[in-house]
């Protein structure tokens, strides 16, 4: 007996069969941007302490997302052994002599940041362990970087530190102008019971929501794809600007023909700042975020305005 | 019946593999997040003055670009990597491919984007001493960005107009156009472009001798730098400004704007810009007869001659 479809069976057959492989289509792309199908390269560390460690915490190299962290747990030895994942393209960048650290910006996304190793080093294999800034030999690797890198910055900190004081004891109504703004903003950051404080509180769990996708505010940023970029973009902001803070030695130590100027411009940073957490404040802070990544988002030429003087030109950028 | 129901499965399974082949790219957004993430390491290394770092990042993500047919960020790329060929005074290289990002933007009617190019092909002209053709190209530059009502790109050309009436000893000119430039900088917010545009005005005042102008514009390029943390920047404002002193004969300034020019340099590894520095620092030290000095500079040079 021969089996015939019917018109209308072959109708509906017909719209089945296209929405399982719209289906079929979206997990595929999804899959796709989540790196599900991507080869994944599995690595252990271990650290003394697991706060600020999560699952599905982001793994970086140089600002990077290069992977993420599998799982957490406690050892018997009392350690947190940590699994993480890299992808494939990132992996030859894991060798011997690499240091993982957990990275924790005041404001922003906690994350663990890998310090690549030497080319030279052999690459580790898949399932390796790697050292972690809690280890002997951690810390080892990065004090000999550090060495390498830093006692230069150390003087000149020392330096400018020596600058400083001498300033401060000079009568320079514009260096207390600064300073007595300073004072304010880290007031404004430190008062509990200011809205500042409040406002950062409120940041710090709308980003823990959308990192975990919790609760329907968390489900709706982490949706729109944008949105969620924007609001880590501007805590990068805040951390840039906090930063600028931490080199205001520097800036207030520079020679005396440059003080006016100098003091200028940390005015100027501070009423940035200043003017910053009061956008953060206004409540449709996300509608406006939403519009610079659109712009973030395109490619940007080099300036190109042309300086007179300086370095003859065949000076200029060969080494 | 039956026998045409089964000529139907690998039909289907045809159409998912198609489906799944070309779902595997991955998601437009991503990959120019990608190419951006690539784009920001060239700036940083651009900022530092490797050079050839930057053309490789640029690169990298010229590449995420193309994948995606991203026109902007393709022609953006290429201008970029131009940039740094003018940079290295590859000419040639430069011209060929700020040709290809010139089509590009034309395709794309990209004002701004073609604006950028031609300032660049006059940066080119000027170094070769074709004046008057870059400053044809700036004027067409600068009416291209009019269009786009780009302000930042005007005073870029404006700034670079008045660079070039600098050279030619038109001072008055020159005057007007960097003063616009300035003001076009200011309300735009333009650092860098500040910076510059600072830095010429400063410029122009040592060449008609007005000295305590010249300064005060000098170190407000300085401030405008150190604020951007633009490393390139810096170190060619530090060793403009001690030329000043130099050549006003303040040397103890001098000596001291050259030291940290010379410190800044060695942290970027610009090892010609370094020497100059070193002999500059020599030279003051021998004629102030600090001999002891003076040897510990020399012995830096002999090391980086590799002598």
């Amino acid at each position: 007996m021969s089996f015939k479809f019917k018109h209308l069976e072959k109708v509906v057959g017909f719209f089945l069969t296209l929405a399982l492989l719209i289906v079929i289509a979206v997990i595929v792309m999804i899959g796709r941007e989540q790196r599900w199908f991507e080869k994944q390269y599995n690595y252990t560390t271990k650290f003394n302490s697991g706060e600020n460690i999560s699952t599905g915490m982001q793994v970086r190299i140089k600002g990077i997302q290069t992977g993420e962290v599998k799982s957490v747990y406690l050892t018997e030895d009392n350690l947190i052994e940590v699994k993480f994942q890299v992808f494939q393209e990132y992996a030859e960048r894991i060798r011997k002599d690499s240091v993982i650290k957990k990275r924790s910006p005041l404001i922003g996304t906690k994350y663990l940041e890998i310090i690549p190793g030497e080319a030279n080093m052999p690459v580790l294999a898949s399932g390796s362990y790697v050292w972690s800034e809690d280890t002997v030999e951690g810390k080892r690797i990065l004090s000999v970087r550090l060495r390498e890198e830093r006692p230069e910055q150390i003087q000149r900190i020392l330096d400018n530190v020596e600058h400083m004081t001498y300033k401060l004891s000079d009568d320079d109504e514009k260096l207390m102008i600064t300073l007595v703004k300073i004072q304010q903003f880290f007031d404004m950051l430190t008062d509990e019971e200011g809205d500042l404080s409040q406002m950062l509180a409120n940041l710090e769990s709308i980003t823990q929501s959308i990192d975990e996708a919790e609760g329907s505010i968390g489900r709706m940023i982490y949706d729109d794809y944008e949105i969620y970029n924007q609001v880590t973009a501007i805590m990068q902001n805040l951390n840039d600007m906090i930063a600028n803070f931490e080199e205001l030695s520097q800036v207030l130590a520079d020679s005396s023909p440059e003080v006016k100027s100098a003091m200028e411009n940390v005015n100027r940073t501070m009423d940035e700042a200043m003017g910053l957490m009061s956008t953060l404040q206004n409540s449709v802070w996300l509608r406006s975020a939403s519009k610079k990544t659109e712009k973030a988002m395109k490619a940007s030429p080099i300036e190109g305005d042309v300086r007179e003087g300086g370095y003859a030109p065949d000076l200029e950028y060969t080494r | 019946m039956k026998k045409n129901a089964l000529t139907r499965i690998p039909v289907i399974l045809a159409i998912v593999l198609f489906m799944m082949s070309c779902s595997t790219d991955e998601p437009t957004v991503a990959v120019k997040k990608k190419a951006r993430s690539f784009e920001e390491l060239a700036f940083e290394n651009y900022r530092r003055g490797d050079m050839e770092t930057s053309i490789y990042y640029f690169e990298k993500a010229l590449e995420w670009d193309q994948s995606v047919n991203n026109l902007q960020g393709m022609a953006s790329n290429l201008h970029n990597i131009a940039r740094c060929y003018v940079n290295l005074g590859l000419y040639e290289n430069a011209r060929k491919l700020l040709s290809e990002a010139v089509e590009i933007n034309n395709n794309t009617g990209n004002s701004s984007g073609r604006g950028d190019n031609l300032v660049l092909l006059a940066t080119i002209s000027t170094a070769q001493g074709e004046y008057a053709a870059a400053l044809d190209l700036l004027q067409k530059s600068y009416d291209l960005y009019a269009e786009d009502k780009n302000k930042k790109g005007m005073a870029t050309a404006l700034n670079n107009m008045g660079s070039i009436y600098l050279k030619q000893g038109k001072y008055e000119q020159a005057l007007q156009a960097i003063d616009d430039a300035i003001s076009m900088h200011r309300k735009e917010k333009n650092h860098a472009g500040l910076a510059a545009a600072y830095n010429n005005m400063g410029y122009l005042y040592e060449l008609t001798d007005r000295g305590d102008r010249a300064i005060e514009f000098y170190l407000r390029a300085l401030e405008e730098d150190k604020f951007i943390e633009n490393s390139l920047g810096i170190s060619s404002n530090l060793h403009t400004i001690a030329e000043f002193y130099k050549n006003t004969g303040d040397f103890e300034n001098a000596l001291f704007y050259y030291k940290r020019a010379s410190e800044v340099n060695r942290r970027l590894n610009l090892t010609n810009r370094l020497k100059d520095d070193l002999n500059n620092i020599i030279d003051i030290l021998s004629s102030r007869g600090r001999e002891e000095e003076k040897k510990i500079y020399e012995k830096a040079l002999r090391e980086l001659e590799g002598v």
